[in-house]
């Protein structure tokens, strides 16, 4: 015991040297070296935004990855939601809900598959595709207008510039499906540009997307006409 | 800020064409956009027009699909009343209730003629405990009532004569007033006032994020509001004779009405925006700036600020819209589509056209006369976005650099003051 405490009273004799002894101790004015003083309270403060600053940077790098795991939980949800009955009831009342799944897009020259939602408003497009909802339903007569993500949440039309004439697009409703042939190249216009969907009295299909990747300055756009129906419509 | 998207489409060829009308409203309790990243909460948005459709959306947090709703009303489906999307409704009966992010949506085709509405809200919080405290109170209050309406009834009598006889009748009257707007009577003041706080339907209300849109079609008009309060209080709401509260405190309010008149075709918008609102017993007295104020502008730092401002706007067509902001910040736009913050925002818009006329004389056989020419208004929005402006990784790695720094520094400084001692 005596040993342990000479041991401990020579410790600290000697940390009490290195800080520079009484001398030093006075002329800090007397204060304890390791009390919390303004200054180390902004070390403190600097420290921690400097550790907030690194975080709110790595969560931003990843916000595009993130937004992609989120698109894919939904999906899940949304593919399950197409195969219920009460959908597809939903559906041949035209009454499917904002948000709500309506088709499956397949592309198969992109590696498209998705389910598109009921709605292009913001929160419905965290599906990564949805249908505009003043078109025509899916495979119905008409112009059938749908968007889809680029660079975030799932990026299913982050591809759509490479599709060329005579690719087909699958739309597979809960009442039925249908194929579609793109018509042209595809081709660019201004957001506000909203003739591309413009109603036609014949079966026809618009894909929308922003432009270029990364950024919303404008909209690509793909044509494709009616081809045949998979199912009875 | 957002602007409300009610186009006129083109003049239709000389000929017999029916009645069109659209109108649309949209509310957002809180808007924030970041350099392209948006956030949005308690947000609603109602269109109607004369397909016949109605449309009505609402959401608690936008990016919470559990906090959405949405009703579509036409020909086929004539009414659309989906359930209350809620992510948090918690009520504790007759104490108190909490729900939080909730939205409702209903839409219905009557006669063609279509409405939409819509509300949500970020929070809401009931304290109901009054009732109860009330009843635990009744048999006190029973032994106390006679005396007490007699004794304070003569209290009020000798205050109102003495007020007259020194010439402030005035001030006696509008005390009177007062208490008029509570259903007190001078002389049963005790019984009438328990009276008054038995028809309070909570002791306080704590709303956040109020917002709510509707569009309305009656055989005369068409109706487009929105409204939107970031906050408001309300002490004892339902006490007044009219329903309102005691007292109630709003923070951030918006609202925009816009009308069409389906008889001579003309639109009219109006708007009303406050920072604060406070309202003692029914009298409002709202709190505004006014004219937005800009700064920088047509530079990349060009910002603009919103604090209690408005504006109607009338388009070539005749159709009409309104915008009101509670707080509107619009900074930095310059760069990369900078900072928007809108704090009770609220827009609505109408337009149309009545059924164009058309005669056939008989003095020139064939020849046709259209009285009025004919416009259809439809709502036209953009093309969806599905991209975004924002830098990430430049940004990102930005903060990186910045973080890494400033933690280097610090490391070195307290490095360099180690070595000292």
């Amino acid at each position: 015991m005596t040993d342990r405490l000479q041991r401990f009273s020579q410790n600290l004799d000697a940390r009490w040297a290195r800080l520079g002894g009484v001398r030093a101790w006075r002329s800090r004015g007397g204060r304890n070296p390791d009390a919390l003083t303004p200054r180390s309270w902004a070390r403190r403060l600097i420290s921690a935004a400097s550790v907030g600053l690194v975080v709110a940077g790595v969560v931003v790098i990843g916000w595009p990855f993130l937004t992609n795991l989120w698109q894919d939980r939904l999906q899940d949800r949304l593919s399950r939601q197409l195969k219920s009955q009460s959908l597809a009831q939903a559906y041949r009342e035209n009454r499917v809900g904002i948000g709500d799944s309506l088709t499956r897009i397949k592309i198969p020259a992109i590696g498209v598959d998705v389910v598109v939602v009921q709605g292009t408003t913001e929160s419905a497009l965290d599906a990564g595709a949805g249908h505009y909802t003043n078109t025509p339903l899916p495979c119905d007569i008409g112009n059938v207008g749908i968007a889809g993500h680029r660079t975030t949440y799932g990026k299913p039309f982050t591809n759509l510039d490479k599709l060329k004439p005579g690719d087909t697009i699958e739309l597979d409703t809960p009442v039925g499906g249908c194929v579609y042939t793109v018509a042209a190249s595809p081709f660019v216009v201004t957001p506000t540009d909203i003739s591309v969907l413009d109603a036609t009295t014949t079966r026809s299909l618009t894909l929308t997307t922003c432009n270029p990747k990364g950024s919303a300055a404008q909209r690509l756009v793909v044509h494709a006409t009616w081809s045949e129906n998979l199912q009875p419509v | 800020m957002s602007t409300v998207a009610l186009t006129a489409g083109t003049a239709a060829p000389a000929a017999a064409s029916p009645e069109a009308f659209a109108g649309t409203a949209t509310a957002q309790a809180l808007k924030l956009d970041l350099f392209g990243t948006t956030i949005t909460l308690g947000s609603t948005n109602a269109e109607a027009d004369t397909t016949p459709q109605a449309v009505a959306s609402g959401s608690g947090v936008a990016l919470l699909t559990a906090t959405a709703s949405s009703a579509t009303a036409n020909s086929t489906t004539p009414t659309a009343t989906p359930p209350q999307a809620c992510g948090v409704n918690l009520p504790l009966t007759g104490i108190l209730t909490l729900s939080l992010a909730c939205s409702q949506s209903a839409g219905s085709v009557a006669n063609s003629a279509p409405t939409a509405t819509a509300t949500s809200n970020i929070a809401a919080l009931n304290v109901g405990t009054l009732s109860l405290v009330l009843q635990l109170l009744q048999p006190i209050l029973n032994a106390l009532e006679p005396i007490a309406n007699s004794l304070i009834g003569s209290v009020l009598t000798t205050v109102n004569t003495a007020l007259s006889g020194l010439g402030l009748g005035a001030v006696g009257t509008t005390l009177s007033n007062l208490l008029g707007g509570l259903g007190v009577s001078e002389t049963q003041p005790v019984s009438s006032l328990i009276t008054a706080l038995e028809k309070a339907t909570d002791l306080a209300t704590i709303h956040v994020g109020d917002s709510s849109a509707g569009v309305t079609t009656s055989s005369g008009t068409v109706i487009a509001t929105s409204s939107a309060q970031a906050a408001t209080i309300d002490v004892l709401p339902g006490i007044l004779l009219n329903g309102g509260p005691l007292l109630s405190i709003t923070v951030g309010t918006a609202t925009t009405t816009s009308t069409y008149n389906r008889g001579t075709g003309v639109s009219t918008a109006a708007f009303s925006p406050a920072i604060l609102t406070v309202s003692l017993l029914g009298i409002n007295v709202p709190v505004g700036l006014g004219a937005p104020v800009s700064l920088f502008a047509g530079t990349p730092l060009a910002s603009t600020i919103s604090l209690g401002a408005g504006s109607t706007t009338k388009n070539a067509d005749g159709s009409v819209t309104a915008t009101a902001d509670g707080v509107g910040l619009d900074l930095l736009q310059g760069i990369n589509g900078g900072i928007s913050l809108d704090l009770a925002h609220a827009a609505s818009g109408v337009g149309g056209t009545v059924a164009a006329v058309t005669t056939t004389t008989t003095v020139a056989p064939t020849t046709t006369t259209t009285v009025k020419p004919a416009i259809t208004t439809t709502t036209l929005p953009p093309l969806a976005t599905t991209g975004s402006d924002t830098p990430y990784l430049a940004i990102g790695f930005t903060l990186l650099l910045a973080g890494y720094l400033t933690r280097r520094k610090l490391l070195a400084r307290r490095a360099g003051s180690g070595s000292q001692r």
